[in-house]
């Protein structure tokens, strides 16, 4: 649904997708009939049920993945593949066709880009941080935007979508490994949903940190709602929100509140260094949307890219 | 033992240092009890039970390890724990399991008793296994064995479910403790001639496309020297993808699906015997 077009671009112009512990679920690939139409598929995995059960495989291989990949790299080796023009092709369509690539840089701006703020979150970071993300929005630009060294430092909530996964998913990251960075990554609706575990973070003394997105709404409900129910918003309203930084503090737990583009690194540099758990409040623009997007039922061919962004730069306007 | 010391002896056995929880009336007069004299298991009490499953997710989902939940019967006890189980179990990396209270069944059980649901008819649906230790005590250390090996073993690891009467967790149980029955499954390899085969005589390049069995397998050294070595393949990833290609790869396209996948098909899985 929010895949890149620059993925979704090599997937439909390839013609051997060599598919590898996925089970093609027709979230990710969109309307199956759309999917890499032109090519055959190779794929591999441990569990024989998915296989051939949503895509027929020109060539299955059914079993432990890591002796499978030993004996391939054997194999391949001696000769690897001549790939580099496709490479380059993918590169160019990755630079080009990628996620959002700029953002407002304007300092005193408002900060309405939250992919910019999880591109500098992401470049800040060590490569041993487990960010733990609820659902929504954010979850959506944490996934695009943020750099992972291992696809078990990002916990995510794929299945079931639970808003209320991130907090207590982080304390149990963090139990597991005292001394490493985890932070969880939350919007405003999906952190009242165990905001609780605040106590839990304090009573053990967790160095957990905290990020709410705070755009006052259930963000990815209101885009759907704006994008294919003609702008009707239901039931999507928070801006009662509480005081976050003041609920942080109730609990004993510092917080620090920021809103403008020039106060990110600071504010992101100050919960990382700080010995101890602290909550960092982000207020964002309400009318961000996670771009680009795919209709649920739809082709991934269906994609549909940001809008021109109005820019509101200060020297274009001068000029 | 009584069978509450039984359950600690087990996560001794199976190096389980940490359990996430919240008592109640089933469980805490035999468990908790138990829980005050032993030093080797850390519990962890969240403010919900909910967040108690949850957590047990996340630990299992960072470390690899086994994660544990507890709660005591009920609504409102076991069915908090409810969509922390569903959501483990819809994204089958992490392995769970789930220990509550249960009313005693003499006299009891099928009353509408205090804190008495039907919890193992409520969550058939979003579990690997469960079990409702039943006469004799006895059983009960087999069945833990059981399902601590059953938890992390077979293809997925998953959910599973021991709703246990406070009468057999209060119970003197005699039965030594079984041999820990934990045994990985010889790698299999199938032929790989063709696949290769496919590789080199595909007319435009192929596309790697990986998903979460990469780190359910813990194959992700192995899928970065693959991709490497080939050549350099380009890659797209699922949402549970992410982080298979490592930071800033410059052949890794990014995520071509992020979204949240459908419910998967329920599959039959093979448990390693203890026998």
């Amino acid at each position: 649904m929010h895949g890149s077009r620059a993925a979704n671009k090599a997937v439909d112009e390839c013609d051997l997708l060599f598919v590898i512990g996925a089970r093609l679920d027709d979230r990710a690939t969109g309307k199956l009939d759309g999917f890499a139409p032109n090519a055959r598929m190779i794929h591999i995995d441990a569990d024989a049920a998915e296989i051939n059960k949503l895509r027929p495989a020109d060539l299955s291989l059914r079993g432990d993945l890591n002796a499978i990949l030993a004996a391939l790299t054997d194999a391949i080796a001696a000769e690897p593949l001549a790939i580099d023009a496709w490479q380059k092709q993918c590169r160019t369509w990755h630079t080009t066709g990628g996620f959002r690539a700029a953002d407002n840089e304007e300092p005193l701006a408002p900060i309405t880009g939250p992919p910019a703020f999880i591109r500098q979150l992401s470049g800040i970071t060590g490569d041993d941080t487990v960010i733990a993300c609820d659902v929504g929005q954010h979850q959506m630009w944490v996934a695009q935007y943020y750099q992972f060294a291992h696809p078990r430092h990002h916990l995510t909530s794929g299945g079931l979508g639970t808003m209320g996964f991130g907090l207590p998913a982080a304390i149990g990251a963090q139990f597991s490994d005292r001394t490493r960075t985890v932070i969880n990554v939350t919007g405003d609706g999906s952190f009242m949903m165990n905001a609780q575990e605040l106590a839990t973070i304090r009573r053990y003394n967790l160095p957990l940190k905290l990020i709410i997105l705070d755009n006052q709404c259930l963000g990815m409900v209101r885009q759907q709602q704006e994008l294919f129910y003609n702008n009707r918003e239901s039931q999507i309203d928070l801006d009662d929100n509480p005081d976050f930084v003041a609920m942080a503090r109730a609990f004993d737990i510092p917080a620090l509140h920021i809103e403008r583009t020039d106060q990110i690194r600071r504010g992101i540099e100050t919960i990382l260094a700080y010995n101890g758990p602290m909550l960092l409040h982000v207020a964002i623009s309400r009318e961000e949307n996670v771009w680009p997007i795919v209709k649920a039922g739809a082709s991934n061919k269906e994609m549909i890219d940001e809008p021109p962004r109005k820019t509101n730069s200060r020297k274009e306007q001068v000029a | 033992m009584n069978g509450s010391q039984h359950i600690l002896a087990a996560f001794h056995r199976h190096n389980i240092s940490t359990v996430f929880g919240y008592p109640g009336g089933c469980i805490m007069p035999p468990l908790y009890d138990a829980l005050v004299d032993d030093v080797g298991v850390e519990h962890v009490l969240c403010r919900h039970e909910q967040a108690c499953a949850l957590a047990a997710d996340g630990y299992a989902r960072a470390s690899g390890q086994l994660g544990v939940c507890i709660a005591t019967s009920g609504p409102p006890g076991a069915t908090n724990l409810i969509t922390g189980v569903a959501n483990a179990y819809m994204d089958s990396i992490p392995p769970l399991l789930v220990i509550t209270g249960q009313v005693p069944p003499s006299g009891l059980i099928g009353t509408d008793a205090f804190q008495e649901t039907d919890i193992l008819g409520m969550t058939l649906a979003i579990v690997k296994h469960s079990y409702l230790v039943d006469d004799p005590p006895e059983d009960l250390p087999g069945i833990l064995e059981e399902a601590i090996d059953l938890a992390q073993a077979g293809r997925p690891p998953g959910p599973v479910w021991i709703d246990i009467p406070k009468d057999i967790l209060l119970s003197d149980i005699e039965a030594p403790a079984p041999p820990d029955c934990t045994e990985a499954p010889p790698a299999d390899c199938p032929e790989i001639g063709p696949a290769l085969a496919m590789l080199r005589s595909a007319r435009r390049p192929p596309l790697l496309y990986s998903g979460g069995g990469v780190s359910l397998a813990g194959a992700e050294d192995r899928f970065r020297t693959f991709a490497e070595v080939s050549g350099g393949l380009p890659g797209v990833v699922t949402l549970k993808g992410i982080g298979n290609a490592g930071r800033n790869n410059p052949n890794d396209l990014a995520c071509s699906a992020c979204t949240v996948p459908g419910r998967p098909t329920r599959r039959l899985t093979s448990a390693t015997s203890c026998s």
